[in-house]
């Protein structure tokens, strides 16, 4: 029997393509690109209850399995986000951080209508200044959030020792919704690939 | 031809009035090279943006820049300004977390000709200022990226997504904060510097030779007299020149097998005073590093026994102390100055150590000083020495005898 390609070289899906290598220095994410990409897929999951299942059977559908292979290669490579508790040590390559963006923006895109209504909720109860839980749903959102952000992050880490405040972990929710709302967007996956290495290009 | 492209979103419609030059083609969609008029409505905001194509072009730009600056939150400067420090027809700002204010330069009605290029130079007040909401400002950008995707209209504008590069986000921090480092580790190097002044230099330390003390304290440890050694005392009050003779006026001088020079047993006070304190040895700077040579000579260099030899070195050197002995000014000790001195076989003092305390005092009333002999090699080779003990009595009487005794001839 012949194989129509070596196992051990994964050819990265043609999908990728579609996002072109930034001009970084090195060819690995920097650390702003790691920590927003797994920032990113918190708040899916905080949005989503079924959040990290659907990631995974997001990945299938992409055609992204030569990259995310399972649940514990795609935990490795959302956990090199610097600010996790148990971060590894490992780079984060442009093919894998482009999979993650594209399965970013393909679940966003399925909870486009949530994010707008979330997004609308919020700016309606700011302007009345009426407290955030008067939505049940958005509610629930920032406490799933906040529940995930401590559980996962370092505390000893000064960047995650900002976010001390539930005010604050809100904040950085309501941030990350409306981010995610651009990615639903017809180049919401250029949009979001390119802002991911602001300041970082040579 | 005319053509009309809009570009509707649940909050925000883009509507592009131009011209097809091809107006041949007829079917289908036409692409559209000229643009005549531009209306952007927002909704919730009455009066809609109009201009013409460098309204469109400045609304584009800064649209899709200030969606970057939005997903990144670094600042995008093409949100706000052309080259060169212009600022940009269309502009957009962050005035609060979920507010964003987009501000038009001029206003433009009349959206063709020479007219509208001379409104743009003009300073104007802002002709029309939007308060976005993240979700109108998301379906602008939508509209933005519709405009771009259509390659029916205006084909030579395209998105074009780059990142920034790093003097975008070194720009984010004020000068004070960059300059912080800096500055704090150029004060840190001064102050150092300044208190590294006043502390004075490290004493410069010769590695001492291993060699120096071993053989000198190997006696002292075993400092009692063994018993099968003959003890000889010689009272001789003349210059014992006999290589037979004991050191004469040491009190408790042993002497064992001479087969075995390393247990020869000393307790004799003579040696004490300089094994047990080293530092004796050197009177001046200038003999420091010559105490530590003469310690290698004596201790490893080969003994001459001979007692023929011992002789004739004896008599060699008696005559050559003697010499300059008298040369010297009359002595003013009044105890004998003890020495341990090597010799080389023919007669050179290769070096000496004091045997006792008024020796090193008065060590500059001896001749030992002037007549040492100075190696110029580094390193002295091992010529074979003779280890005498020379006295240098008050009344003027130079005693000379074998430090280790002799071996009497069978």
């Amino acid at each position: 029997m012949q194989l129509s390609r070596p196992p051990s070289q994964p050819i990265a899906p043609a999908i990728l393509d579609a996002l072109p290598n930034p001009p970084l220095p090195e060819a690995v994410c920097p650390r702003r690109t790691r920590q927003q990409l797994d920032l990113m897929l918190l708040a899916i999951e905080a949005l989503d209850l079924g959040g990290a299942e659907a990631m995974l059977t997001a990945a299938k559908e992409l055609e992204l399995q030569s990259v995310i292979k399972n649940r514990v290669s795609f935990w490795r490579l959302r956990a090199t986000n610097p600010l996790r508790r148990y971060s590894q040590r490992r780079p984060l390559t442009l093919t894998e951080a482009k999979a993650l963006v594209f399965m970013t923006c393909h679940l966003a895109r399925r909870m486009t209508v949530l994010i707008r209504q979330m997004l609308l909720v919020y700016d309606q109860l700011l302007e009345k200044q009426l407290p955030l839980e008067q939505h049940i749903r958005l509610a629930s959102y920032l406490e799933r959030f906040r529940a995930h952000f401590r559980s996962r992050m370092n505390p000893k880490r000064t960047a995650v020792i900002a976010y001390n405040s539930d005010e604050k972990l809100n904040q950085l929710a309501m941030s990350l919704l409306g981010q995610l709302l651009f990615c639903t967007g017809a180049a919401g996956a250029q949009r979001f690939w390119s802002s991911l290495f602001d300041g970082e290009a040579s | 031809m005319t053509i009309q492209r809009q570009y509707s979103l649940p909050n925000c419609q883009l509507v592009i009035d131009g011209l097809s030059q091809d107006a041949a083609d007829v079917t289908g969609r036409p692409p559209m090279s000229v643009v005549t008029h531009v209306e952007c409505r927002v909704a919730g905001h009455d009066r809609p943006i109009l201009g013409g194509k460098e309204l469109l072009e400045s609304l584009v730009k800064a649209v899709s820049a200030y969606a970057q600056e939005y997903l990144s939150g670094i600042p995008h400067p093409a949100a706000r300004l052309k080259h060169r420090g212009i600022p940009e027809l269309v502009q957009l700002q962050r005035i609060d977390t979920n507010l964003h204010r987009l501000t038009v330069q001029s206003q433009v009605d009349n959206p063709t000709g020479k007219d509208q290029a001379k409104l743009y130079q003009m300073p104007t007040t802002p002709a029309a200022q939007l308060d976005l909401t993240t979700v109108q400002l998301f379906d602008m950008v939508e509209a933005v990226d519709q405009f771009f995707a259509d390659a029916q209209t205006l084909p030579e504008l395209s998105l074009n997504l780059t990142p920034l590069s790093k003097r975008f986000a070194a720009a984010q921090e004020p000068i004070a904060k960059r300059a912080l480092p800096a500055a704090l580790g150029l004060s840190g190097l001064t102050v150092a510097a300044i208190a590294l002044f006043y502390v004075p230099n490290p004493p410069n330390r010769r590695p001492q030779p291993i060699a120096a003390n071993p053989a000198l304290n190997q006696p002292l440890a075993s400092a009692t007299p063994s018993p099968t050694g003959t003890a000889t005392a010689s009272p001789a009050a003349t210059v014992a020149v006999s290589p037979s003779a004991s050191p004469s006026a040491s009190p408790a001088t042993t002497l064992a097998s001479p087969a075995s020079p390393e247990s020869v047993v000393v307790a004799s006070p003579l040696v004490s005073p300089a094994a047990a304190s080293p530092a004796i040895a050197s009177p001046n700077g200038s003999q420091a590093g010559g105490s530590q040579e003469i310690d290698a000579i004596l201790n490893t260099a080969p003994e001459i026994r001979e007692p023929g030899k011992l002789d004739s070195i004896i008599v060699a050197l008696q005559s050559k102390l003697y010499k300059g002995w008298n040369a010297k000014p009359p002595q003013s000790f009044t105890t004998k100055l003890e020495y341990r001195v090597g010799v080389a076989e023919n007669g050179d003092i290769l070096g000496f150590k004091f045997a006792n305390d008024a020796a090193l005092t008065y060590v500059k009333e001896t001749p030992l000083l002037d007549l040492r002999y100075n190696p110029t090699g580094a390193t002295p080779s091992p010529v074979p020495v003779a280890q005498l003990l020379v006295i240098f009595r008050p009344d003027g009487i130079l005693e000379i005898s074998p430090w280790h005794g002799t071996t009497e001839t069978p």
